[in-house]
């Protein structure tokens, strides 16, 4: 096959220049940073969008309900003008009638999201509107901030039908690549000191170092880090393909501990808890934790969320989720990859345990 | 140590079960479900009771109440700005306007935050912790789409929920898949099966159908079948199909089989082996129904589905005739190609693998699918093949029925043929019979089998019956059973002899054929106390066309018939085993106009009516004869319809099959691919495959699958033949059962929204919109929590609450299987098309594979 593709190629250049181009613009959009960079880009539109839609539906809302208190007290004014003489049983009356008619509006005015913080930012900022698309991708879905129009609700499902698949592609490929950082440096660690790896005990310890050393300086720097890792991977090994795939055999073989995974996860929540304990006056340490999880694992209740409080002062709304937005992201990633490292391995035990068992034949 | 050793070993055996089972789906399903349900408990029990003495501010019900308070306070205050003089002792508008003004705000106010205080500031805890809502909270947890409704206040609450969720989590995802699985194949099936039961009533289809049901109605069944037989394909060559009687062993078989015959209605069969040939590779199993007419399945009545494959080596035939029929096996002359024609529901599909050896083709017939009920035959795409023998018991005639039926069957044979080669005057259909000689007592030596060989010179091209004879050179093995030999019709020249010797194994097929289905095709079987040997050459004019290379390495010809997989049957054994060219319908003779959709005359488009009315009549022979062929070594054992096949063989087969299948393992997945592509555009096969046992048995995808049963009624009827035909499979399983269009699996999700969206909009009395965004939000787990069932606001709750969550709980689970479904469906869907996409236009080879 690869003799015939290369003969083809031989045989029409222009023809395959192109090909060529094409493959590699697949290929750049199907590389990592062509995935993030998609998956930002999908989440930015998304903002825009649900922006334009909701904030607008938002604002009218709000004039409405400013309108109809309005109108309100002038029917009041109207009943109260025509009693002259005012009796509190008629006049109660008319007047109740009339509050009960305000009160169901702006009953179902709250059902179609008027929240009555009138002169607060407003939910769907463009930050807010980011965020929400992010949690509608990633299908966390905390539902502080919802759609309320007709329209916003349709747009959100034909989002999310795009939205999800492109956030499993890019789950799978940051997942697949973090993993393969992750193994290989700890298969360096492993090969640096020998001697602690020899005992079940050293690994553990060792990891911890290197994540809280990157927990500290917070993610933009494990971002960096991670992203360097493979980077550095591949300059070391003469970074052509053929080193590469022998590093790649390499790796195959190194599993990874699950104890690690989970340390790594813990690490990662217990980094942000911390985090979002700071940012967040109410939350306590616990509830911060909570918050991470009930996130990361895409439940989502929205019992929690990170702007709710911020909104309150005004400055802070944006960087709020914009910290939340990234943590989520880098979040995911690290917590596929770590699904990805620990399936290996259970996989393997499970397998040399039905083998033990005469559960499996050979193959498994 | 013998002891100690069993025990072992059935110790072993119990964990095995006791883990298939739990893997189980349903053991999957019952532990999701108690897990939910001790989650329920388990929240219930924890945030149930401090949640009352500390603060529970509003419950729904409360709500009304609270908002008349706030109202009559506000009123309150309104009177008192116009009582209280002091301030305004005369009413002026502007300023009593001014005083109401915030008292009507903070009215608002007040009403929102009760209306709202249900959502989202952790501190107001609106829905109470009951039972169904702790169920409820459990299996939003547990499937991460947590709407957040309820949400724990303790700290003991959240500790649990992150635990609980840790292992909820993947334990959903495991179940969601295997059901999703599970689903996803149950689905496809019936998308196959529907498809199958549609399509003929396409106009294409009608011809050929209209034809049959005239005849049967005129003449019987059995009649038409035989003419059926006699019928030769204008594309196809036979050049020899002889049926060996199998060795002894297999004599046995046959007995059991015609033993378990009384028991099981339609067991009559005769099982005959052909031992491969020169390289003893290819067996060709016939299955001949207890009349040795080969049934197809009911729904395939008049159709029937014949898959040859020349293996260079050898072939493989298969015949199947009715369910409980007599298994024969004809090897294959030695450089045979093997073509296979399943017949597509509507039409014929003819699948002719090359094999190396080119020359010698043995073709069988394709099944006529005129019928409607004809789809049912599937050739498997995934070398499912099944020819399902009329489920209907057969009832034995008088005499008196018999001989007309005989009469019937014989008149309509030789009308049909006779006219068959009018049409086609270049195509002669000789039968030949050679009852008379026993050419398989040399190999078996076992009694005489009869044996149905078909030979098919090719008239036009004069080529004489090519390799009538030579074929035999497999050892045969074993005579028939109980001598009930296949009958095979003789046509010399025009002339169409029956050779049945006997009447009364006519009679039997006869029985046979019309206890089981007046429609089906009789194939007449000839019980001949001496093993005889049929030859029935079918010359084919236009073999030129079909010709394909002869020497094309299997993979290449798998590979040249992808583009036009459409017009190929369901991808046979997508296998190439270097053996077996590629069972796949390589059809060569097709003309270009290859339709995609096989069904209907896939070949006809192009072909002339005649063509097809040709190919119609080779089908019929089909109908009395199935063949399938499998890759050379798998056939034995497993096409026997009995289960008592004698284990070595099985293991034989077993053994041989995994070698090939690692062998191959690269190719196969290629031909899979094919297969299921195929399959998929092969409307006509109903590929079973789809049943559960067969996706679990992930080992013998490959193997073909003879499924004799009413394809609708009883997908495995016959349970214990499955199974060992499973092992005998030889194309890619499960894949083969072929692909359903993304759109229909959209309209199926969307459908199952729209339904969850009518219910929770008639219950909660929300708009229907609402409803279906609801649904999307929940079943993509995304889960706001801004819409949740049983939270309406201004209401009383009700007992019916807690059925709603209940059911809400279950609308949950169930669509997410189904999303799951759906999923997986899709998923490969995209995949091949995004391969195709970047294999047309070069941009990608393996780096696709990846990203997908």
């Amino acid at each position: 096959m690869a003799l015939r593709r290369r003969a083809r190629r031989r045989d029409k250049t222009s023809g395959e220049k192109f090909k060529d181009c094409c493959r590699g613009f697949v290929a750049f959009v199907f590389s990592n940073v062509g995935i993030i960079a998609l998956f930002l880009g999908y989440a930015i539109i998304g903002a825009i969008v649900f922006n334009k839609i909701e904030g607008e539906s938002e604002r009218e809302k709000k004039d409405d309900v400013v309108e109809l208190r309005r109108n309100t007290v002038r029917e009041l004014w109207e009943i109260t003008y025509t009693f002259n003489v005012m009796f509190e049983g008629n006049w109660t009356e008319m007047v109740d009638e009339k509050i009960l008619q305000f009160q169901n509006s702006i009953v179902k005015a709250v059902g179609e999201g008027y929240d009555g913080r009138a002169e607060v930012a407003s939910q769907w900022t463009f930050s807010g509107g980011f965020l929400y698309s992010l949690t509608v991708m990633t299908t966390i879905g905390y539902g502080n901030i919802a759609p309320r129009t007709s329209m916003g609700k349709i747009v959100t499902i034909f989002y999310t039908c795009i939205g999800f698949p492109l956030f499993l592609l890019y789950l799978s490929n940051i997942g697949s690549v973090l993993a393969q950082s992750f193994k290989w440096l700890y298969a360096k660690l492993c090969k640096c000191r020998p001697a602690r790896i020899e005992v079940l005990g050293p690994p553990v310890p060792e990891p911890e170092p290197r994540d809280e050393d990157e927990e500290a300086p917070r993610w933009p720097d494990e971002l960096g880090s991670y992203r360097s890792q493979p980077a550095a991977a591949s300059s070391e090994e003469a970074s052509s393909s053929g080193s590469s795939s022998s590093s790649e055999l390499d790796l195959s073989t190194v599993t990874v501990p699950i104890s690690m995974c989970l340390i790594i996860m813990a690490v990662y929540i217990c980094g942000g808890a911390m985090f979002f304990a700071r940012l967040e006056e109410n939350w306590d340490f616990l509830t911060s934790c909570y918050f991470c999880f009930i996130s990361l694992s895409t439940i989502g209740f929205g019992d929690y969320v990170p702007g709710d409080s911020i909104r309150s002062e005004t400055g802070s709304v944006e960087t709020g989720f914009v910290l939340t937005s990234m943590y989520l992201m880098l979040g995911m990633a690290i917590i596929a990859m770590c699904f990805n490292l620990m399936q290996e391995e259970v996989i393997q035990k499970v397998r040399s345990c039905a083998r033990c068992l005469g559960c499996l034949r050979g193959q498994g | 140590m013998v002891k100690r050793n069993k025990k072992c070993y059935r110790l072993r055996y119990y964990i095995k079960v006791f883990f298939t089972h739990l893997f189980s789906h349903v053991g999957l399903c019952g532990l999701v479900v108690g897990y939910s349900v001790v989650g329920a408990f388990l929240f219930e029990s924890l945030e149930g009771q401090p949640a009352e003495p500390t603060e529970r501010p509003t419950l729904p019900r409360d709500k009304r109440r609270e908002i008349d308070d706030f109202r009559a306070r506000c009123l309150e205050e309104l009177w008192a700005i116009n009582m209280n003089q002091s301030i305004l002792p005369v009413l002026r508008k502007p300023n009593w306007t001014e005083l109401t003004l915030p008292k009507l705000q903070q009215l608002e106010e007040s009403i929102i935050g009760v209306v709202t205080s249900q959502r989202s500031n952790g501190r107001v805890e609106v829905v109470e912790w009951s039972f169904s809502s702790a169920l409820l909270y459990s299996v939003t947890v547990i499937t991460t789409i947590g709407y957040g409704h309820i949400t724990p206040r303790t700290d003991g609450g959240k500790i649990m929920t992150i635990f609980y969720a840790l292992i909820g989590v993947p334990l959903m995802l495991l179940c969601l898949t295997n059901i999703g699985q599970l689903m996803a194949n149950t689905f496809r099936f019936t998308y196959w099966s529907c498809t199958v039961i549609w399509r003929p009533r396409r106009p294409q289809a009608t011809r050929t159908s209209v034809r049959y049901s005239q005849k049967r109605s005129s003449a019987t069944a059995a009649a038409a079948a035989a003419a059926a037989l006699t019928s030769v394909s204008p594309g196809m060559e036979f050049e020899e199909v002889r049926s060996q009687l199998g060795p002894a062993g297999d004599a046995a078989r046959a007995r059991n089989a015609s033993g378990g015959r009384t028991v099981i209605v339609n067991e009559l069969g005769v099982v005959t082996r052909h031992v491969p040939n020169d390289v003893g590779m290819g067996v060709r199993a016939v299955q001949n129904g207890p009349s040795g007419t080969l049934r197809t399945s009911p729904a395939t009545r008049g159709g029937s589905l014949l898959r040859q494959q020349h293996t260079p080596v050898g072939t493989l035939m298969r015949q199947q005739s009715s369910p409980a029929g007599t298994l024969v096996r004809q090897p294959s002359s030695p450089g045979g190609i093997i073509r296979r024609h399943p017949s597509s529901p509507g039409g014929t599909i003819s699948r002719q693998p090359n094999g190396p050896g080119g020359g010698s083709r043995g073709l069988l017939a394709e099944p006529s699918l005129s019928e409607p009920d004809c789809r049912g035959v599937s050739a498997g795409p995934g070398d499912l093949l099944r020819t399902s023998g009329p489920a209907t018991p057969i009832k034995l005639l008088d005499k008196e029925t018999r001989d007309i039926l005989v009469e019937c069957a014989e008149y309509v044979l030789t009308e049909e043929l006779s006219s068959l080669l009018e049409a086609s005057p270049q195509r002669r259909g000789v039968f030949r019979d050679r009852s008379g000689s026993k050419s398989q007592t040399a190999g078996g030596g076992a009694g005489a089998g009869g044996i149905s060989g078909v030979g098919g010179s090719p008239g036009g091209a004069g080529g004489g019956f090519g390799a009538s004879d030579t074929n035999v050179n497999g050892p045969s093995e074993c005579g028939d059973v109980e001598n009930e030999t296949v009958a095979v019709p003789h046509v010399s020249g025009d002339k169409l002899v029956d050779t049945a010797d006997d009447p009364d194994a006519i009679i039997d097929v006869i029985e046979a054929m019309a206890g089981g289905d007046a429609e089906d095709p009789v194939t007449p079987v000839t019980k001949n106390p001496t093993s005889a040997t049929n030859h029935v050459t079918f010359s084919t004019p236009v073999e030129s066309e079909k010709r394909q290379p002869p020497t094309p390495p299997c993979r290449k010809s798998s590979l040249a018939s992808r583009p036009r997989s459409g017009r190929n049957s369901a991808g046979s054994s997508g296998r190439s085993s270097p053996q077996r060219p590629p069972t796949f319908p390589t059809e060569v003779p097709p003309p270009p106009p290859s339709v995609k959709t096989v069904t209907a005359g896939s070949v006809s488009p192009s072909s002339s009516a005649a063509e097809r009315a040709r190919r119609r009549s080779d089908a019929s022979p089909a109908r009395g004869v199935n063949i399938t062929f499998d890759s050379d070594s798998l056939s034995l054992g497993p096409a026997t319809p009995q289960r008592k096949l004698s284990s070595p063989a099985r293991r034989a087969a077993v053994n041989i099959e995994h070698p090939h299948l690692r062998k191959i393992s690269r190719s196969e997945k290629r031909m899979r691919r094919l297969a299921t592509r195929q399959c998929s555009e092969l409307s006509g096969a109903s590929t079973l495959l789809s049943t559960p046992s067969s996706l679990d048995s992930g080992v013998y995808s490959s193997s073909q699958r003879f499924t004799f049963p009413e394809p609708a009624a009883a997908l495995e009827p016959e349970p214990d033949e499955l199974v060992q035909v499973e092992v005998v499979k030889t194309a890619g399983g499960q894949r083969a059962a072929g692909r359903v269009p993304i759109p229909l699996v959209l309209g199926f999700v969307a459908m199952y929204i729209c339904m969850g969206a009518g219910i929770f909009a008639w219950w909660e009395e929300w708009r229907f919109l609402d409803g279906a965004y609801f649904c999307f939000i929940t079943l993509s787990t995304i889960g706001f929590g801004d819409l949740v069932p049983g939270t309406k606001v201004l209401r009383a709750e009700t007992q019916e609450d807690q059925l709603k969550l209940v059911f809400c709980c279950l609308y949950l689970i169930l669509g997410l299987a189904i999303i799951a479904m759906s999923f997986s469906l899709v998923q490969e869907e995209v995949i091949v098309k995004c391969k195709e996409i970047g294999k047309c236009t070069g941009i990608l080879y393996d780096s696709d594979a990846e990203d997908e």
